[in-house]
């Protein structure tokens, strides 16, 4: 079964190396395919990176060749420069010589290892970038799961258009019109879309100071997911109930 | 979802085993990779036209410099994208999360802090240093440099991190960075080379041409080392504390 | 010097030794303390010991090299005495600071008797 040329033989034993790449790289896809969860899809992305590491690195390894850090031998300051000093072939100015190619066999090859470092330079902000905005996606919704994350859009989306600065047809109404409705509706839109932010709450709980502390304490204690509908749902018709006011107005009625 | 999500995967990973045994063995001396006439002149006139003995510096910082100029680039743009990012959210939830509990800064662990951030900070100018004899360099140097401030701001507090290197001394030194590197580009386009082309700068330094390469490069590296190490620093202390600067880990 | 290999094998040997009751330690011990306690022990040992066996199977010869090898393991192998307990120790107290409770007899008593009842 495992015998020269088969096919077992030259994944598992010839190129066991692949497989293995192929795998992690397998299972980075997985994960950033079917988890819900947006840091473990950024598991799954720096997984699938390690894996297109790896296999680069391996490309560059020769058989019997060193790091490609030049031996005492070659080093251009080391012993082969005193040894052509002395020759006094090159005279006083001295010049470092190539290498032959049975020489270049002795090393591995460099240019893979520059192209993953940075690679993993570019990996690393990129993570860091995506770490920040999933910290911002988690303050706005208060999830990260995606799933959530979309039935909360496209419930924001169908208040929206239930609203009634929607319905005053905007094709009548004048272009100054349209622009102030369009305003209106998107800082509606923005009012409902995060009506739960922790920051905003924050900001709720310093604006009215006077209002019912206890209704608020449960607001800003409870997190954000477990937080029953029904409190939501108030805020947001407390919202469309003050109309066309704007958002700082709105937040102080609220 | 778990089922369908498993076909493409499947499919990927069929295509990839399908394709893996064109690739070369483990160690080929003759894989097209090793073999290519770029990675060879790499291999042999590292020495000549550099007298750098480690070549991946010396591709990395000359070779392909341009390249590297970006990179460090990108890393400064991530950090300002994090920062603008998280700005906002940070100024208007400044109270303390629920999850937080306040903790006095442990004996123990400040004073083994205390001991280590002096070794991990001059290793970190060491592998900056010698990145050209030795594996190390601009990156590995300036992550070494961001894990000390890291590393105290874990055994204190934010704060006391960001008194020793605040958000804005941080941006200051990663724009210097990039300075440095773009500068040691334009000031061998002045001496009249190409853009990067360090071997120019023979004319301001008592070296020769390889030399002045070989210092130049060292130059650059400092810039990278300084990008960063600034960036890390920056990443860390607006994602432990959700751009709150404040509390956090 | 053969026996200066013998003896860093050796060492090897009884980290990976420690090693393995670390990790054993980690799965089987019932709560967190007691699971640090194994981490950060077993761990800081095993770790030691492989690296100075690492250090004593380099000394081929006594050349310049290898001492330059030894003394750079033998400062990784300081750095790690100095900070693997302190970081274990940070732990245990960010456990301790959150109010989590170390097991003790009465709970395991609770436990038994549980699940005698179920039973």
């Amino acid at each position: 079964m495992i015998e020269d040329g088969s096919i077992l033989n030259e994944l598992l034993i010839k190129r066991l190396n692949y497989l293995i790449y192929v795998v992690l790289l397998l299972i980075g896809l997985h994960a950033m395919i079917a988890k819900r969860n947006l840091i473990k899809k950024l598991i799954g992305m720096a997984i699938f990176q390690t894996a297109i590491i790896l296999f680069y690195v391996s490309i560059a390894v020769k058989e019997e060749a060193t790091v490609p850090i030049y031996k005492a031998e070659h080093d251009p300051h080391g012993e082969h420069a005193k040894t052509k000093e002395t020759a006094a072939d090159y005279g006083d100015k001295y010049q470092p010589v190539a290498l032959s190619d049975e020489e270049v066999r002795g090393y591995a090859n460099p240019l893979p290892h520059v192209l993953m470092l940075t690679a993993i330079v570019v990996g690393v902000a990129t993570l860091g970038l995506a770490l920040a905005l999933c910290q911002r996606i988690f303050q706005g919704y208060g999830t990260i799961e995606e799933d959530e994350l979309l039935t909360k859009l496209e419930r924001a989306d169908a208040r929206a258009s239930l609203s009634p600065v929607r319905k005053t047809s905007p094709e009548k109404s004048s272009p100054e019109e349209k622009k102030r409705v369009r305003k209106l509706s998107k800082s509606k839109e923005l009012a409902k879309e995060a009506p739960r932010t922790r920051s905003q709450s924050v900001k709720r709980k310093t604006s009215r100071q006077s209002g019912n502390r206890k209704n608020e304490s449960k607001e800003i204690g409870n997190s954000p997911a477990s937080k029953p509908d029904k409190t939501r749902k108030k805020i947001v018709s407390k919202s469309t109930q003050t109309g066309k006011k704007d958002r700082g107005g709105e937040r102080k009625e609220t | 979802m778990k089922l369908i999500s498993m076909i493409p995967v499947a499919a990927v990973g069929g295509l990839l085993l399908f394709a893996a045994k064109d690739f070369p063995e483990w160690g080929a001396v003759d894989s097209p990779a090793s073999q290519s006439p770029v990675s060879s002149h790499f291999i042999s006139h590292t020495g000549v036209d550099t007298e750098v003995p480690n070549m991946v510096t010396a591709v990395l910082a000359d070779y392909r410099g341009f390249d590297t100029m970006f990179e460090t680039v990108v890393v400064f743009i991530a950090g300002v994208a994090v920062l603008a990012i998280l700005r906002g959210s940070g100024r208007r939830g400044s109270q303390k999360r629920e999850f937080e509990v306040d903790a006095e800064p442990d004996l123990i662990v400040t004073n083994t802090v205390r001991l280590i951030v002096p070794v991990i900070q001059i290793f970190a100018f060491y592998v900056l240093a010698h990145g050209h004899v030795s594996p190390g360099g601009g990156f590995q140097g300036g992550v070494a440099m961001g894990a000390s401030f890291i590393l105290v701001a874990l055994a204190w507090d934010l704060e006391v991190a960001l008194e020793r290197f605040s958000i804005s001394r941080c941006m200051v030194v990663a724009s210097l960075g990039i300075v440095i590197y773009g500068g040691i580009g334009f000031l061998s386009m002045i001496l009249g080379g190409e853009f990067l082309d360090y071997a120019e700068l023979e004319k301001v330094l008592p070296v020769s041409r390889e030399m002045a390469r070989y210092h130049a490069m060292l130059g650059v590296e400092i810039g990278v080392g300084f990008t960063v190490s600034a960036i890390m620093f920056a990443l860390y202390a607006n994602l432990s504390s959700e751009g709150r600067l404040k509390g956090g880990l | 010097m053969i026996i200066l290999q013998i003896i860093g094998i050796l060492c090897g040997l009884v980290g990976l030794v420690f090693f393995l009751g670390a990790a054993v330690g980690m799965v089987r011990f019932p709560d967190f303390y007691t699971r640090m306690h194994a981490a950060g022990k077993g761990d800081t040992l095993s770790t030691m010991l492989m690296l100075a066996g690492f250090g004593l199977v380099t000394m081929e010869d006594f050349s310049l090299g290898s001492w330059l090898l030894l003394i750079k393991i033998m400062a990784v192998v300081l750095f790690i005495y100095l900070t693997s307990p302190t970081s274990s120790h940070a732990l245990m107290r960010a456990a301790f600071e959150d109010d989590e409770m170390p097991l003790t007899e009465k709970d395991l008593k609770k436990s038994r008797r549980k699940a005698k009842e179920t039973k």
